[in-house]
């Protein structure tokens, strides 16, 4: 490969990396958020992800079209009800499955086989109801404004919906920083992921809580959802699995429980992965092709696991004995 | 150890038995769904006359002696569909025995354990197809012997596959093997797909077909009008699967009892406090972790032998979802439970939910009307056999949820100053 | 080897984040002795444990049980070197029973193992039956004899203390580690944990640590007595020592909690 393509291929592959990686973090913060304050991996989430998509397209293909509203607008009302939509199954999915498990004496891996049923039956549900209608798998719909190319570099050029998506992930994950943060509720919350029980005692409903959690988190996987759906063009049933354990991967790469780190674990891994399913085809000719760019996402999650489980940015914790 | 036993019960217990079988062996409808009802009916006397808290070894034992070594045969000679699930069965059942030694013993949630299965599947399948001839060169494709080496290999291999896996994530909080399980079933099916090139090993999505069968001759030799080959080889399979079905047991049995199953349950219920009493939390974790991967290994030998062909389909999320919710249906550490969960799941998703559909398909061409509504208006998409993820999705959430001991929850035999590890 | 050094932490230290729970603590302890780590709460003193025995990594400073190096080691590894404990929030198996949350602590001296248990070979058999043997044997050396047979968490809180002990027992330990033995227990069972701790001593010949903060108890049976106050040693030496010591007094009785004198009879200073 000559130096000069590599030259040519790095902005694209890098804006395209930046995009991925935002949508791994606005996904990621999901899973760190309900880690940080129950300490459950919430396998429904990539189904829940997954389920936004699913609104914000038929809403943009069915209800959507034809209206005079600006193409903006119309997605921005899409990620609006995506994410209440979104928001409200995590809320539901806490309520009926985990908070029962939680008081219970039920087994230690109750919540997570409940967690994994959840999503088996999600997947399986919005196949259901989607092929009622026809095919399960469906497209964006044609929208050209999001098509039209703006200049990255005088010989090439990013579509708009990339600099859509850049602006509305990242003002999630500012408007997240600023929640956690700033707020009381962000204070209640990072006082439950510290100390559940201190936090109780100290008068914050920890139920609520929790809640709270599931429904910013569900929130937040629904925009990116939506944005996901834009960014490569179709959604179906089964496509919060992979996204699902990339940002699972990225959280444990920043740290799981680490809000920041979810950010910063998304972004480096979305980084990493288009350099690498965008270089190693052209360096191995095509011996190693893009198919591989998941397994190569699995091996990081496996070497962060082996040589710094508490990841980038993450505090190691020491249960107190 | 008679306690709990009544006569009148035996009696029932073994003309029921009888009863059934001469039904089966008689009568063969050719129609699924009834099939499938009579084949559980056959079964069920296992179930009961496993349960020796309740039934007289005595009876029970020579009981599921007839319906294991006489009525299954019998019948399966008779309609080879029977045996056929029954070797089903059987495989999942040795799967899920497999994967109740990490899930229910040792409490380590496996979310990819039919990647070890595919280990071994594949592994059967390059060494002895044509396929893998052209890879491997001379002296293969090995023949049918070399079945039984190839599983005793596929033991090992399965269990440092597992063991390589297990390394770096059992030194970690459990949640984490949940994660890297499921995404190590997808790398493994990622791999099968897409390691046809640079080198062609597993074929990729087409699959290997012609592998080697064991003991064709003999199958061959035993062939007569009225049982013709392929009937005895299904038998053959019946009796190896059978087999190991026995060995998964006592294995169960065995490791639950012993000192390495108190320290599974031990750390089970607390990590801290089992360390620090000596049991080393890894290796324990990791043998739990290798041995449930071994089993796997050795039935995809068999799967791989018993299908003559294999594919990247054969192994995905599903099937592993499928194992896991057997054993939490009949409930994690139960011995005969998980046998139970096995039968269940198998015979749900292999004959019940197909038969639904044909059923429904059937309806829904006839146009059949109820209450002046007609099947034809039912969408094509309404077909039960394909929802199987809705079914174990279902299977898993309900069952934590109302009953997370499983349908039959398990009981420890614990050991006592009396018995020193008399159990068998 | 020759000298009468079992136990053997210099220096040792430790902080969560900004607090510093253990601070430079050195401790000797000789072979066949009780010594006592006493102070007030939150002074370090189960830190001061899980350090020595795997569970928290210290961050400076050294232990050797009979010169082997514990900082480092797996807590498995540590039971393996001699060094054994009960926790201060019981940590029993409560789903074992009595005899089993025993034999557990006997596996690691079982050598036949996994495959010996898979094949059921004569070697597994009778090392069973010696781990069951001796499990029975310690049950009844801390007074459990009827009990074998119980699921550890349907015993009472005493009899599951004393479980502990047995358990720990079990590892074959040179050291045993107690930590607040006779937390919650009325006077005639602090007076039976008291008979058990010298007994361990004199008829199994283990020397003990333990924590405690029953003065009567401590000053007792103790041959030495170790004071931690804010994750620092503030004094030690032998119960008159302590008794009258300035620093121990204050750091009872500076901290307006309840005042009571160290010398006050069968109160726990809490
Ligand atoms: N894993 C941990 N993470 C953070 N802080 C800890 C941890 N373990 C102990 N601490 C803190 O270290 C200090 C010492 O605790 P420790 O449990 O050792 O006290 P103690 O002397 O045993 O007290 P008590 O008599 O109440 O048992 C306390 O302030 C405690 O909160
Ligand atoms: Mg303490």
């Amino acid at each position: 490969m000559s130096f000069q393509l590599a030259l040519e291929l790095l902005p694209p592959t890098l804006a395209d990396g930046l995009i991925l990686g935002l949508l791994y973090a606005t996904i990621a913060l999901g899973y760190t958020m309900v880690y940080g304050v129950l300490g459950l991996i919430n396998f429904a989430h990539s189904e829940i992800f997954m389920v936004g998509a699913v609104v914000a397209v038929e809403l943009l293909t069915y209800v959507l079209a034809g209206s005079p509203l600006h193409p903006v607008l119309q997605l921005a009302l899409a990620m609006i009800v995506a994410a209440a939509v979104s928001a409200a199954l995590a809320g539901l999915a806490e309520r009926v499955a985990y908070r029962p498990l939680r008081r219970s004496n039920a087994p230690k891996l109750a919540p997570l086989i409940t967690a994994i049923g959840i999503s088996l039956f999600l997947q399986d549900a919005v196949r259901f109801v989607e092929s009622l209608f026809g095919q399960f798998i469906r497209p964006f719909p044609s929208m050209p404004f999001f098509d039209i190319p703006l200049p990255l570099t005088p010989n090439d050029s990013i579509p708009m919906k990339s600099v859509v998506i850049l602006i509305a992930a990242g003002a999630m994950l500012v408007g997240l920083r600023y929640t956690v943060n700033q707020t009381r509720l962000g204070k209640a919350i990072r006082a439950v992921a510290t100390d559940r029980m201190a936090a109780s005692l100290m008068g914050i409903d920890v139920n609520r809580i929790v809640m709270l959690t599931f429904l910013i988190g569900g929130a937040l996987a629904g925009v990116a959802g939506t944005l996901y759906a834009l960014q490569f063009g179709r959604v179906d049933p089964f496509s919060g699995f992979i996204p699902g354990l990339k940002a699972f991967t990225a959280a444990v790469l920043g740290g799981i429980g680490s809000i920041p780190g979810a950010m910063v674990g998304g972004i480096v891994l979305g980084l990493i992965e288009m350099l690498i399913g965008t270089f190693v085809p052209i360096l191995t000719n095509n011996a190693i092709g893009t198919e591989y760019k998941d397994i190569f996402a699995f091996g990081i999650l496996i070497l962060i696991l082996i040589f710094k489980p508490t990841g980038l940015l993450g505090r190691p914790s020491t249960e107190k004995v | 150890m008679a306690h709990g036993f009544f006569p009148g019960r035996s009696a029932w217990l073994i003309a029921y038995t009888l009863v059934v079988t001469l039904l089966c062996v008689l009568v063969f409808t050719g129609n699924g769904l009834i099939d499938t009802v009579a084949f559980l009916a056959l079964l069920a006397p296992l179930f009961i006359a496993s349960d020796f808290d309740k039934c007289d070894p005595r009876v029970g034992m020579p009981v599921l002696a007839f319906v294991l070594l006489c009525a299954l045969p019998l019948v399966g000679m008779r309609n080879t569909f029977y045996l056929d699930v029954a070797i089903q069965v059987g495989i999942f059942a040795v799967l899920a025995l497999g994967l109740n030694i990490v899930v229910g013993f040792a409490g380590l949630l496996d979310l990819g354990f039919i990647a070890f299965f595919a280990v071994g599947a594949y592994l059967w399948a390059i060494v002895s197809s044509p396929h893998g001839a052209a890879l491997l060169g001379t002296g293969f494709p090995l023949q049918g012997d070399a079945f039984f080496v190839i599983a005793i290999v596929a033991v090992f291999v399965a269990a440092g596959t597992g063991a390589l896996l297990g390394l770096p994530v059992l030194r970690l909080k459990g949640d984490y093997l949940a994660i890297v399980t499921l995404g190590f079933g997808e790398v493994i099916r990622v791999l099968a797909n897409n390691l046809d090139k640079p080198l062609n090993i597993t074929n990729g999505p087409q699959g290997i077909a012609g592998i080697a069968q064991p003991l064709t001759e003999v199958a061959g030799t035993l062939a007569t009008t009225t049982a013709p080959a392929f009937k005895w080889q299904a038998l053959i399979y019946y009796a190896v699967v059978l087999t190991l079905v026995l060995v998964a047991v006592l294995a169960n049995r065995r490791l639950d009892s012993s000192s390495i199953g108190r320290s599974w349950l031990a750390i089970r219920e607390d990590e801290i406090a089992a360390q620090a009493m000596g049991v080393p939390l890894v290796r324990t974790k990791l043998i739990a972790f290798a041995t449930g991967a071994a089993f796997a290994g050795t039935m995809g030998v068999l799967f791989a032998a018993k299908q003559t062909f294999v594919s990247p389909e054969s192994f995905d999320f599903n099937q592993s979802i499928g194992v896991l919710a057997m054993i939490v249906l009949g409930g994690l550490g139960s011995i005969r439970g998980v046998m139970m969960g096995a039968g269940l799941v198998t015979i749900l998703n292999l004959q019940v939910l197909k038969s639904l559909s044909a059923g429904l398909n059937h309806l829904r061409a006839t146009g059949f009307e109820i209450f002046g509504w007609s099947f034809a208006n039912l969408p094509t998409q309404f077909e039960p056999s394909k929802y199987e993820r809705l079914i174990f999705g279902l299977i898993l959430i309900a069952m934590m949820l109302y009953r997370p001991r499983g349908l039959v929850p398990a009981e420890r035999r614990p050991i006592s100053a009396g018995n020193a590890g008399s159990a068998s | 080897m020759t000298d009468n050094l079992l136990l053997d932490v210099s220096n040792l230290r430790k902080s969560f984040g900004g607090l510093t729970a253990v601070d430079n603590v050195t401790l000797k302890v000789e072979r066949g002795s009780i010594v006592s780590v006493i102070g007030p709460n939150g002074a370090g003193k189960t830190t001061f444990f899980n350090l020595i025995t795997g569970i928290y990594r210290p961050d400076v400073g050294a232990a050797l049980l009979d010169g082997v190096d514990l900082v480092g080691l797996r807590p498995d590894q540590v039971a393996a070197a001699g060094l054994a404990r009960t926790f201060q929030n019981i940590r029993l198996f409560t789903g074992m029973t009595a005899l089993e949350n025993v034999v557990v602590a006997r596996s690691m001296h079982m050598r036949s193992g996994y495959w010996g248990a898979l094949f059921r070979t004569r070697a597994y058999g009778n090392e069973e039956r010696s781990a069951i043997a001796d499990a029975s044997q310690l049950l009844g050396f801390v007074g459990l004899t009827g009990k074998a047979d119980a699921l550890a968490g349907s015993l009472a809180y005493g009899e599951q203390r004393r479980l502990e002990i047995a358990r720990a027992l079990a590892t074959k330990p040179k050291l045993l580690l107690l930590d607040e033995p006779s937390a919650g227990m009325n006077p005639q069972e602090t007076e039976d944990a008291k008979a058990l701790i010298l007994r361990i001593r004199s008829e199994l010949g283990i020397a003990v640590v333990l924590i405690e903060h029953d003065m009567r108890l401590v000053m007792t049976v103790s041959d030495h007595i170790v004071v931690l106050d804010y994750g620092s040693k503030i004094a030690e030496g032998g119960a008159d020592d302590i008794r009258t010591h300035p620093k121990v007094i204050e750091a009872y009785l500076g901290r307006g909690v309840a005042a009571r004198t160290a010398t006050s009879e069968s109160e726990t200073v809490s």
